[in-house]
């Protein structure tokens, strides 16, 4: 074989690059002659079998470069295999009902083979860099400026961000940071609405005022134009750092934030860009309300772990709006940020890249943000993102604008064309019940064609997702966030189509505190589906049994709608929102720490078990407690921590309040401590410690990129479903409970009244 | 004693006599099983409280029945019903007998005289038709207790039929060669004394001709050369001997005829002539007479009887023909496209009642029809169906006699339907005449003991302007396969005139010849049409075409790679599929799962017998790949004799025969009834699928090749790509630095 491969190689190697690419493409041919070739179904189904055993098999392998590229044709031949014999066979174009419903389908299922197709050639080489180390003379480093946009967040939440930006190790003669206020303009101050101009005078002077205290530079402008690009833009006339970096409200760099991107833009001229992974320190809402936070890789993980390292080999990694620098030269040369779509930024690097700049992506999470609370919050944000994208495909097509290369256009297409997953996901959602409910008959083919075409395709992509994305995306994972934007993404992408520039800036909410669960108001369609896909199954059972000649299609068509019931019901539990008062989310830490009771002056060695701005939990030996220690703590106490902070390299010191102590276990008791010093120095020392130490995000990051299996994903989502749709339902029933009560309660009172009456009338003769 | 045997001795004399005079006047008796006219050996079923079943009983158009017997033997259920149950012999619709149906005396014998009168030239209706019922109260009419069989082999129609004698013209040679005749249909081609290429070519025409109009029966002929005698009518000059005693048919160019001729019709011969007269001494059968001044005048003269329209006169001076010029596969279903079955010849036809008799269209298929598994053939069907029938009601689908689609006929109202899908798998259908039946099973919606039947509502009709669409199909076979010759005369049908044939008889004895007109009248009668531009003759005909040769001594040349050659051991093998060794398990299991394909699939274990066997009363039939062209086929007919030959042949085109034609090498013991077919020699791939259709083929046989070769792609692919992939990396990210 290493003969064989060998001799292969040595005819190979003189060919020069277009020879070789001759060569690819002829063989792509040939594989499109096997692909189109007309065998019999057993054949196929045995060939098929052969190549799904072959997948698992290679999975096992890992991630050879040459096992990499072989499992991923082999797979794409199973679909390529799939859409000719779906695209030759299957389609009945029979009554305008079957044939609507048939190429609605057709369509989506296509949509969903070029994304797979498209994303086998982003991922197929991921590029994971290392950084470049800064030079040793601080006079080679550019000046940078540090751009934090604001609108309506919370100057608390400000603070942070400010501070972690002031706590960037860079020279300081050459590092500006600068709060630019869109919440706090010219525009928003002088508007009609007296109690909003008063809003909007207070913040204008409180965020002065705190850019100020931190040494931070305050900037507002005077109209509210073209939303943060505007906003963006209009700092650039107000400063001159050659290097900008851009940071949303809340989020927060690390202390070597600059230490690991600057490197880059002075090993090449033509960089315009360094994007880095946007890494969120709370849970979306769709992990808090299925309490899967922490326990699953984070859904943007799939984006910044495996994607965004696949577009950098094509010199395609684009920005994400926040946490990158940018080249202030390039950046003017395209007239600053774009602003034709609501995702400027991409919009911004697709410009850039048609120029012929480069972009890289460093994968090490250098900031921590926050994700919105809500389910409305997680909306609102999506269908931003999803028009954005939409409007790129349709303003600036990527296969069409000039001065991209062929493999730039592949990509900058792949990442927009994604967000119509709206129309697929719904379509697969109601294609089942078109045939349950409806009898269409959209799909042509009996099953033992399902079996050898349409199975092995399905188990391909899923096997190639799970190759690609496995640690950071489980299996379904994807299916059920798609599910849940789908409904709100697919009318709002409609919108862009009728008017491609209608679209506007729309703030993602975060920060919200929510006091008690409910149901979000967006529940509404997925009660209508979920009502829908169970009705058929009902109806699907009841024609397994009535219908025996159509059993075989019946009973594929049920498992797909047993399917898209699980994906329905994890989807419902997600829309029951919980509550979430913590203002700033702890995240796991294990840090040396001495606290230095002031009560009793005992010093408490421990560990630092989880972090937050505002406090931490620690990890006390209970035999180092001091007697009574439990008892005589009231609500509060005061100490002082000493942490090892490992941003500064140093232990930091900490006034904090005690709030409680309970017993872990028979070694271990847990204090809650709440900082409390709100001195310039200590929120410089907190904001270091928690949110300054790029490492540990990496290891949380690691720690939660795990591969769990197809099946056992599955299975997950269908408990979570089941446990968590049953709480979205009784909480249905306590409502509708309690508003019964309340309407039933004076009629009841009365009732028992007149009957009291009666009942004395009686008695008394 | 002495008294006795000279007693006997008189009679047989008489008989003897009798039997002379009997065949003199043309009169002949049969004794015809039923069997012969249902086409099966199984006994005919009356099942339920109506049961019927009808049988075709033909009869030629020249003959007249002179008495008519059924001698019918039935048993019916000892349940039954005495004072209710009686079968009906129906003729024509016509009641002819009654015949009660006794549970003390379950077996039936009887014999019935069928009406003359109400015997009709074609195809008559012979019903039989029982009313059987088990109690006097109200009964379920389904009751399985209500049956009874007609023994198809026992029972006998007794024809005696004698030809009629009348003045013959052209037009009425289709009544001659009558498929519903009962009559023995013998014929006689009268040649030149010494045939040539000519006289073969003439002949064989004449013989396709008269096989066409014969349609499916088999015709023997047999070939005389002329003789100087004293003959009557129009050949004064022809020994009536060499007429035969049956009808005949003399041709040749004026110049061989001539002295045989009436001078009167000699001075008629101006260009191709064809008349049609009394055969001398036997008014009842007819003399046909074919010539011209040239060969080519008599080359028009055949032709024109082959194309069998003909006017109603009894001489016709051929002067000009104008053979259309036939594309392949003509008078074939063999274009994609959508048909109305009016196009296939099918009209418009209701059918009443629970289980009517199935409504059936045909369709001719090209004989190397090719599909890939996944064509299908599509149906859309417009019907009419009644109201409030059963919701059990359905119409069933068959193709060839095997159930392919089905719809239920349960809808309430009825009505008319239109454009009904029906999708019915290619390969479901076979190369050449193929039958697709519309069965409708109707159940009246009420049923049950002492109910009202309603069964006019129970009715049915499909229009011909349904519409059949055929997929895009291709030209491809593998061969040989004596079978699909049998079937379709393919290979040498493809040209729709035969241009693409070429047939050596290789002795020129009149046996020979007549087995070869014999042979090519049946390949005609399957073909449809005249094979009118095949090359016949006694030399080597040319190499680009494909090859029939006839003959008892066939030239060593045409038999390189034959499966048999004379001379040489025949080796006789007995198949049996060896099941316990051979492959291992997971090869078994793979051939199993994968389809179980041909002979490499299964084991088969030959038992060899090496044997200096001839082919003397025996007739072989051997195809295989021609010598002369790779691209052609030889088939070849070859016996011990001439006579052999000739009789084989004729024993050969019996359909118990023909149709058991199969594998490359066919044995037929002349006088017994049955064939013996095998493969011997190695196969080949006739026609073109394309480079696409071919893969699929090639792949469908072999899918391991095909994985193989997918993998070795793929991997090639994966290499490349990675080779491409490091020179991009090169280009582009020189020096980046990358975690492991």
């Amino acid at each position: 074989m290493k003969i064989l491969t060998n001799r292969i190689h040595s005819l190979l190697d003189p060919l020069g690059n277009r020879g070789l690419l001759w060569v690819w493409v002829g063989l792509c041919s040939l594989g499109g002659v096997l692909v189109a070739a007309n065998v019999d179904a057993r054949a196929q189904l045995w060939l098929a079998v052969a190549i799904v055993v072959l997948l698992l098999g290679l999975r096992r392998l890992g991630h050879p470069e040459r096992y990499r590229a072989f499992f991923l044709f082999l797979a794409a031949f199973l679909t390529l295999r799939y859409v000719y014999w779906r695209t030759t066979n299957t389609l009945v174009l029979d009554g305008v009902l079957d044939t609507t419903m048939a190429l609605l389908l057709y369509v989506a299922e296509l949509y969903g083979i070029v994304v797979a197709l498209l994303g086998i050639f982003v991922n197929i080489r991921p590029l994971k860099r290392k950084p470049v180390p800064l030079p040793d003379d601080p006079a080679l480093l550019p000046t940078v400026d540090v751009y934090i946009p604001t609108y309506n967040e919370s100057p608390e939440l400000l603070e942070v961000t400010i501070r972690a930006a002031m706590n960037i190790r860079y020279p300081a003669a050459k590092l500006r940071v600068y709060l630019l206020d869109d919440g706090g303009t010219v525009q928003k101050r002088d508007q009609a609405d007296e109690a909003k101009a008063l809003d909007a005078i207070a913040r204008h002077k409180w965020l002065r005022k705190l850019c100020q205290r931190h040494g931070a530079h305050y900037i507002s402008r005077a109209r509210n134009e073209h939303a943060k690009a505007g906003n963006i833009n209009a700092a650039l006339k107000e400063s001159h750092g050659e290097l900008i970096v851009i940071l949303d409200a809340d989020h927060v760099p690390t202390v070597d934030f600059l230490e690991q991107t600057v490197g880059f833009f002075l090993r090449d001229e033509k960089l315009f860009l360094v994007q880095t992974p946007h890494f969120f320190i709370n849970p979306d809402p769709i992990e808090k309300n299925l309490r899967i936070f922490g326990r699953i890789p984070s859904e943007n993980e799939m984006f910044y772990s495996v994607i965004q390292h696949g577009l950098d080999f094509w010199n395609s990694a684009f920005f994400c709006g926040s946490a990158a620098v940018l080249r202030r030269r390039y950046l003017e040369e395209v007239g600053g940020i774009a602003g034709t779509s609501i995702t400027e930024d991409a919009e911004t690097a697709l410009d850039l890249h048609a120029r012929g700049y480069k972009s890289v992506y460093l994968g090490t999470p250098l900031i921590s943000g926050l994700q919105p609370e809500t389910f409305t919050g997680f909306i609102t944000q999506r269908v931003r993102w999803a028009q954005g994208m939409v409007q790129i495909f349709l303003l600036k097509n990527p296969l069409r604008v000039p001065g991209l290369k062929l493999w730039q256009r592949l990509c900058y297409f792949s990442s927009s064309f994604f967000w119509f997953f709206g129309y697929a996901r719904l379509m697969f959602l109601l294609a089942p019940l078109a045939f349950l409910l409806f009898g269409l008959h959209i799909y042509n083919a009996t099953l033992d064609d399902f079996l050898a075409y349409a199975l092995p395709h399905v188990i391909g992509v899923m096997l190639v997702s799970d190759y690609l994305f496995g640690k950071v995306r489980w299996a379904f994972v994807s299916e059920l966030y798609e599910l849940l934007q789908s409904m709100f993404s697919l009318p709002a992408i409609f919108k862009v189509f009728r008017n491609p520039r209608a679209p506007t800036f729309q703030v993602t909410p975060k920060g919200e505190h929510l006091d008690e669960d409910f149901i979000s108001q967006l529940s509404m369609p997925f009660y209508l589906v979920y009502l829908a896909v169970v009705v058929g199954m009902g109806v699907g059972i009841w024609r397994f049994i009535h219908d025996p000649l159509e059993r075989d299609i019946v009973l594929v068509t049920l498992a797909w709608n047993t399917l898209n019931l699980l994906l329905l019901n994890a989807a419902i539990g997600a829309l029951f929102e919980r509550r979430q008062r913590r203002a700033n989310p702890r995240m796991p830490a294990d840090l040396d720490a001495e606290l230095i009771l002031f009560g009793s002056g005992a010093h408490l060695p421990c560990r630092v078990d989880d972090l937050s701005a505002s406090g931490a939990r620690l990890l006390v030996p209970s035999a180092l407690l001091p007697a009574g220690f439990g008892d005589q703590q009231a609500d509060s106490d005061r100490a002082v921590i000493a942490i090892y902070n490992p941003a500064l390299k140093r232990y930091t010191h900490l006034s904090a309040r005690i709030h409680n102590a309970r017993p872990l276990d028979d070694r271990l008791h847990t204090l809650g401590i709440e900082f409390a010093d709100v001195a310039v120095a200590q929120v410089a020392e907190v904001v270091a410690l928690v949110h300054g130490d790029s490492q540990r995000w990496q290891d949380y990051r690691r720690q939660r990129a795990r591969k769990i299996g197809i099946f056992a994903s599955l299975g997950l989502l269908a408990q979570l479903g089941v446990r968590y749709a049953f709480s979205h339902y009784i909480s249905i029933l306590q409502t509708v409970g309690t508003t019964l009560w309340r309407r039933l309660c004076p009629v009841g009172g009365a009732i028992r009244r007149r009957g009291q009456r009666i009942w004395q009338w009686a008695w008394a003769g | 004693m002495m008294k006795t045997t000279r007693t006997i001795w008189l009679w047989l004399a008489l008989l003897v006599a009798c039997s002379g005079a009997f065949a003199n006047t043309g009169r002949q008796g049969r004794d015809v099983p039923l069997a012969e006219l249902s086409g099966d050996p199984q006994p005919l079923r009356l099942n339920g409280a109506a049961g019927q079943q009808t049988l075709a009983l033909p009869l030629g158009a020249r003959e007249t029945v002179k008495s008519a017997t059924l001698h019918l033997v039935a048993t019916n259920s000892t349940a039954l019903l005495g004072e209710r149950s009686q079968l009906v012999v129906q003729l024509n619709d016509r009641v002819i007998a009654q015949l009660p149906l006794s549970p003390k005396q379950p077996e039936i014998v009887a014999d019935i005289r069928l009406p003359l009168a109400q015997l009709k030239p074609g195809y008559n209706r012979l019903t039989f038709a029982a009313a059987q019922h088990y109690t006097l109260q109200c009964e379920d009419p389904s009751a399985p207790e209500l049956w009874s069989e007609i023994d198809v082999q026992q029972s006998t129609l007794r024809i005696d039929t004698e030809l009629q004698a009348q003045a013959p013209t052209l037009d009425r040679l289709d009544a001659v060669f009558d498929p519903a005749q009962w009559h023995d249909r013998r014929l006689t081609v009268v040649t030149a004394a010494q045939p040539g290429a000519n006289e073969l070519g003439w002949g064989a025409q004449l013989t396709q001709g008269s096989a066409l109009r014969l349609r499916y029966q088999p015709l023997a002929v047999q070939h005389r050369a002329v003789a100087a005698g004293h003959g009557e009518g129009p050949v004064p000059g022809l020994d009536p001997a060499v007429l035969g005693n049956g009808d005949a048919m003399l041709v040749g160019t004026l110049a061989q005829l001539k002295p045989y001729l009436d001078p009167a019709l000699a001075a008629k011969v101006k260009s191709g002539f064809l008349g049609v007269y009394p055969l001398p001494g036997d008014a009842r059968r007819v003399l046909l007479i074919a010539t011209g001044r040239d060969a080519a005048e008599v080359g028009k003269a055949v032709a024109a009887f082959a194309g069998q329209h003909l006017p109603r006169q009894a001489e016709l001076a051929v002067t000009g023909l104008a053979l259309p010029k036939l594309a392949p596969y003509a008078g074939l279903l063999a274009a994609p496209g959508s048909y109305t079955l009016r196009e296939l010849g099918f009209r418009t036809r209701n059918v009443k009642g629970m289980s009517p008799e199935a409504i059936e269209t045909t369709l001719r298929l090209p004989p190397d029809l090719y599909s890939p598994e996944n064509s299908t053939v599509g149906i859309a069907l417009n019907y009419a169906v009644g109201a409030k029938l059963r919701a059990d009601s359905v119409l069933n689908v068959l193709v060839n006699g095997q159930f392919v689609q089905v719809i239920p006929l349960d809808q309430d109202k009825g009505g008319l339907v239109e454009r009904y899908k029906l999708e019915i798998p290619l390969r479901a259908f076979r190369p050449g005449d193929n039958t697709i039946a519309f069965q409708p099973r109707m159940t009246p919606l009420v049923t049950g003991s002492c109910q009202l039947y309603q069964t006019e509502n129970l009715q049915l009709t499909v229009f011909d302007d349904s519409t059949l669409t055929l997929p895009k199909v291709s030209h491809f076979a593998r061969l040989p396969d004596l079978n699909r010759l049998a079937a379709t005369a393919f290979p040498y049908a493809v040209q729709a005139d035969g241009a693409d044939l070429g047939v050596q008889v290789t002795e020129r004895s009149s046996d020979s010849i007549a087995a070869a007109w014999t042979l090519l009248g049946k390949l005609a009668q399957k073909h449809g049409l005249p094979l009118s531009a095949a090359a016949i003759g006694f030399d080597a005909p040319p190499a680009d075409r494909h090859l029939l040769v006839v003959g008892s001594r066939p030239p060593a040349a045409l038999l390189e790679g034959a499966p048999w050659q004379p001379g040489r051991p025949m080796q006789f093998t007995q198949p049996v599929v060896d099941t316990a060794q051979g492959a291992g398990w997971w090869s078994r299991q793979w051939v199993r799962l994968s389809g179980g394909r041909t002979a490499e699939a299964a084991t088969i274990a030959n038992t060899e017998v090496r044997a200096d066997a001839t082919l003397a009363g025996q007739l072989l039939a051997m195809q295989y790949r021609s010598p002369l062209d790779g691209d052609r086929t030889v088939t070849v007919f070859v016996a011990g004799s001439p006579a052999d030959l000739a009789r084989g042949s004729a024993e050969l085109i019996e359909p118990a025969n023909w149709d058991r034609l199969g594998d490359d090498v066919s044995l037929l013991r002349i006088g017994e009834t049955g064939i013996v077919s095998q493969r011997v020699g190695a196969q080949y791939d006739a026609g073109s699928i394309g480079v696409t259709g071919r893969i699929g083929y090639a792949f469908s046989q072999h899918p391991l090749v095909w994985l193989a070769l997918t993998l070795t792609l793929v991997g090639l692919l994966a290499l490349v790509t990675v080779k491409l992939l490091r020179r991009f990396y090169l280009r582009h990210h020189t020096g980046v630095e990358e975690e492991q």
